[in-house]
């Protein structure tokens, strides 16, 4: 049949010019990294010394970035996840269907909000109040982007878990009502239990967004390449790219190597996403 | 170790941090809309930035226009691409192995930082293919960027058709094109829809890769897919980093944030009427 | 059902087909017989606003090339401007990305050197003016302050503001800068810290508005501010002196005030007879009033 044919090819063309293109995207951050690797060695770029792409001399060395970079997503992980797991057992367990049906597109809703308008407030009420209440002298910091990142990040832990809990909580309700056990007992030794392993997967996959972000953590930690301080200014790697990009000739030293920032970065969370899979793969034993 | 008084504990827990949840977007959305409300009118929806700094004054319709431009770009490339790509993986693809490349290949895509496709869609849409600063150029990486979101939910729906109505389709001699397009894409088509909807909401939001690739602080409302355009989520970027009068950034966060409401609005409202019939 | 499907189809193989279609088109065109209606700015953040107003206001006037010049065909104007820092203008010629390059800094030799056939057309003067927040102490007690003070406030050497002057309070000096994409930051580099680097600590902003809203909201803070911001700023940023001579107008025009750096628009290769008229308008007595408007001093 003809159009069965044509349109299997069609099919086929296209799922070939999606591969071809996301495939070439890996291969040539790859390839564009290569010189600046060439000229300090893998090893230069996490020698700690400051970061100095132009100049008679150029050293380019991302240590603070790497670190401020883990620092950041890390902390915003562990602010948001006591109080994202906490909504999902609210939402999944304590909250009825019906409230649960109001309140969950809420957290899609927040999923969806731009990353600029969250940079924005950050930048108004976080770094404003810490300049105001914490005599800082300034309120760009780590911390200011790690509570940033937290609230950014906090739908995906809600959402991931809440997900899990009400599937466990529907698989053993007529069971644990049969009994007689009472629902805390539930929540507490059958759903938190069962669930830990989706938690740790949420938890994992929001650090993986985390250190991905580039616009609103940018705009509220002070950009300065320093090792990472809870109260103290850092520089993550998207905000150096972001910020140093738009400067840096095609083929200069700079340009390259902030592709190799770009690549380091991929790297980190690429070893972070197969954690989630073996995380996943472990949950499903 | 009292019980009574751990379940309590626990309760409090998750009562506490789920108040703290919802009061943190709640107070983000009205905040926003509360502040900005009040700025946006018909001439702040209808002229272009004018002042110094330049957005001081004036309106936003050319970043309106062109974030629309750079939405639609990316999610007709995406979604034409990743359609097909979940159709081929769902119904074609019969090697196991080709099926584990392409999604190992999708889910890198996916963990890919946005700044870092924005770098390299300078260089390769921008400078090497030449398409310049411009619409498609940002257009084509916030289709990259949210290609693997669509392909991912598409592919999902697919896997979600029932077996057996495909297997007794085929037995009956129907050939995969039509069963494809008459059974599968029937009963996807409005969840495939809102998808490529909740896509698109995300591309809008998104400033990173077009920083480079795309967005301008000064332009007209876009006329052709070859020209640069000014975009909601930069045009903010921009405004907060230049310390333009606040009412004007509030405002046009109200806009941005509307919009893309709207559209996770509209999105989510399709996938319950489709629920319901 | 089957319409839709169909019509999705055919609309996104058609936008497809147009997608490749015209890409290859514009490239080639342009330098040929096509006449060609945009005109594309990137650069300096501090340039930026001066085009854009321009822009807008010839934009408004006339609409169409045919209304500036019969000769013109009758094609809308469009005018692109775009921030992203004085290297980005820089880069954005060498690169070929930008008709026209903002820069706010002279441009290096060796940056001339990649630029074939390079022009530029000098629009203002500009000064970076070492400024703080108007509750400053400072303010009260040491109005100026040495270039090596300078340097040493920006290096790190004085880490509080009680070792710049003896009664300020014992805060630590916030220094802001922009970062190193900035004309700013080269001119800066150049004319005061010499070998003498920043130090890590410093706030790095990615625009001169930004740059001077930090030393507008945090009274510990000090930036080398441009004077155009600052004339923009009465009140919200008070400049200092620096070696005992102010940033005025006056000191700026006969090069007194040494932290100065010129507001120009780069170019590769010969205008076309479009681009070299809204050249004109720029450099025209008009042009110049807006340069002015916005706090510079102008060329002419």
């Amino acid at each position: 049949m003809k159009s069965d044919k044509a349109f299997e090819l069609i099919i086929k063309m296209f799922t070939l010019v999606s591969v071809t293109i996301l495939g070439f995207i890996i291969f040539f951050i790859g390839a564009e990294s290569i010189p600046a690797f060439r000229h300090s060695g893998v090893a230069g770029f996490f020698a700690n010394e400051r970061w100095h792409p132009i100049g008679a001399e150029p050293v380019l060395s991302i240590l603070p970035m790497v670190l401020a970079t883990v620092y950041v997503s890390f902390l915003a992980v562990a602010i948001a996840l006591p109080i994202g797991v906490g909504t999902a057992v609210f939402l999944s367990c304590i909250a009825g269907e019906s409230a649960r049906r109001v309140l969950k597109p809420f957290i899609d809703l927040m999923a969806g909000l731009p990353s600029v308008v969250f940079g924005f407030m950050g930048l108004i009420v976080v770094v404003g109040y810490f300049e105001r209440h914490f005599s800082m002298s300034s309120g760009e910091s780590a911390l200011a982007g790690g509570i940033v990142l937290a609230i950014m990040i906090l739908p995906y832990i809600v959402s991931t878990c809440d997900t899990t809990m009400a599937g466990i909580m529907k698989s053993y309700k007529i069971s644990s009502d049969s009994l007689g056990v009472s629902k805390w007992h539930m929540v507490r030794y059958l759903v938190l239990p069962a669930a830990k392993r989706s938690v740790l997967a949420g938890a994992v996959l929001a650090l993986a967004r985390g250190m991905g972000e580039t616009m609103a953590v940018m705009m509220v930690i002070g950009n300065s390449p320093l090792l990472p301080r809870l109260l103290g200014k850092c520089e993550t790697i998207p905000a150096l790219i972001a910020l140093e990009m738009g400067g840096a000739p095609v083929g200069s030293l700079h340009y390259h190597a902030l592709f190799a920032a770009g690549l380091i970065l991929i790297i980190m969370r690429f070893a972070v996403s197969m954690a989630v899979w073996r995380i996943k793969r472990g949950a499903d034993l | 170790m009292d019980k009574k008084s751990k379940y309590t504990r626990l309760l409090l827990w998750s009562v506490l941090s789920s108040a703290l949840t919802f009061a943190v977007i709640f107070f983000i959305i009205g905040y926003i809309l509360l502040k900005g409300g009040g700025t946006v009118n018909a001439e702040f929806l209808l002229d272009s930035p004018k002042g110094f700094p330049l957005g001081s004054s004036g309106g936003i319709y050319p970043a309106i226009m062109g974030s629309l431009a750079f939405t639609g770009v990316a999610c007709s490339v995406a979604s034409l691409l990743a359609i097909s790509t979940a159709i081929y993986l769902k119904f074609y693809c019969s090697s196991r192995r080709l099926y584990n490349i392409v999604s190992l290949v999708i889910e890198s895509t996916a963990g890919m930082p946005s700044i870092v496709l924005g770098l390299f869609g300078y260089t390769l849409f921008v400078l090497k293919m030449g398409f310049g600063v411009s619409v498609l150029s940002g257009g084509l990486v916030l289709g990259i960027m949210i290609f693997p979101f669509i392909e991912v939910r598409v592919e999902k729906r697919l896997s979600e058709i029932e077996q057996e109505m495909l297997l007794s389709s085929y037995a009956l001699g129907v050939s995969r094109y039509y069963t494809i397009k008459r059974l599968v894409l029937r009963e996807a088509l409005p969840d495939i829809i809102s998808s490529v909807a909740l896509a698109g909401g995300f591309a809008m939001g998104a400033t990173a890769p077009i920083i480079l690739t795309g967005a301008v602080i000064y332009a007209k409302a876009p006329e052709s897919v070859m020209s640069p355009a000014m975009a909601l989520s930069y045009h903010l970027y921009v405004l907060v980093g230049e310390g333009a009068p606040t009412e004007y950034v509030y405002g046009t966060s109200t806009v941005l944030v509307l919009l893309i409401l709207a559209i996770n609005g509209a999105a989510m409202l399709f996938g319950i009427m489709k629920r319901g019939e | 059902m089957k319409r839709i499907w169909s019509l999705i189809v055919a609309s996104m193989m058609i936008l497809s087909l147009a997608l490749t279609g015209c890409s290859q088109q514009p490239a080639e065109d342009a330098s040929k017989d096509e006449f060609k209606s945009q005109i594309f700015f990137k650069g300096s953040s501090t340039l930026a606003p001066v085009v854009s107003q321009i822009a807008t206001e010839f934009i408004d006037a006339n609409e169409t090339w045919n209304k500036v010049n019969a000769d013109f065909p009758e094609k809308s104007i469009d005018l692109f401007v775009s921030a992203g820092g004085s290297s980005a203008g820089v880069k954005a010629i060498i690169d070929g990305t930008s008709d026209f390059g903002m820069v706010s800094r002279e441009v290096k030799d060796e940056e001339k050197e990649k630029i074939a056939d390079y022009k530029e057309f000098r629009l203002g003067l500009d000064v970076l003016t070492i400024s703080v927040n108007p509750e400053n102490p400072i303010l009260d007690v040491k109005k100026n302050l040495t270039t090596e003070e300078v340097m040493k406030i920006f290096s790190g050497e004085y880490k509080y503001w009680d070792e710049v002057a003896p009664g300020l309070p014992h805060n630590e000096i916030v220094v802001v800068t922009r970062d190193i994409g900035g004309g700013a930051h080269q001119v800066f580099q150049d004319k005061v810290m010499g070998d003498a680097q920043v130090k890590a600590e410093a706030i790095q902003e990615p625009s001169m508005g930004a740059l001077v809203t930090k030393i507008m909201e945090n009274k510990d803070a000090i930036g080398y501010a441009s004077y155009g911001f600052v004339n923009q700023n009465v009140g919200k940023i008070t400049p200092l002196e620096v070696d005992g001579i102010a940033p005025t107008e006056g000191n700026i025009i006969s090069g007194a005030y040494k932290i100065s750096r010129p507001l120009i628009v780069i170019k590769s290769g010969e205008l076309l007879p479009q681009e070299q008229l809204f050249v004109d308008l720029m450099l025209s007595e008009e042009g110049m009033k807006t340069v002015e408007k916005m706090g510079y001093v102008p060329a002419k």
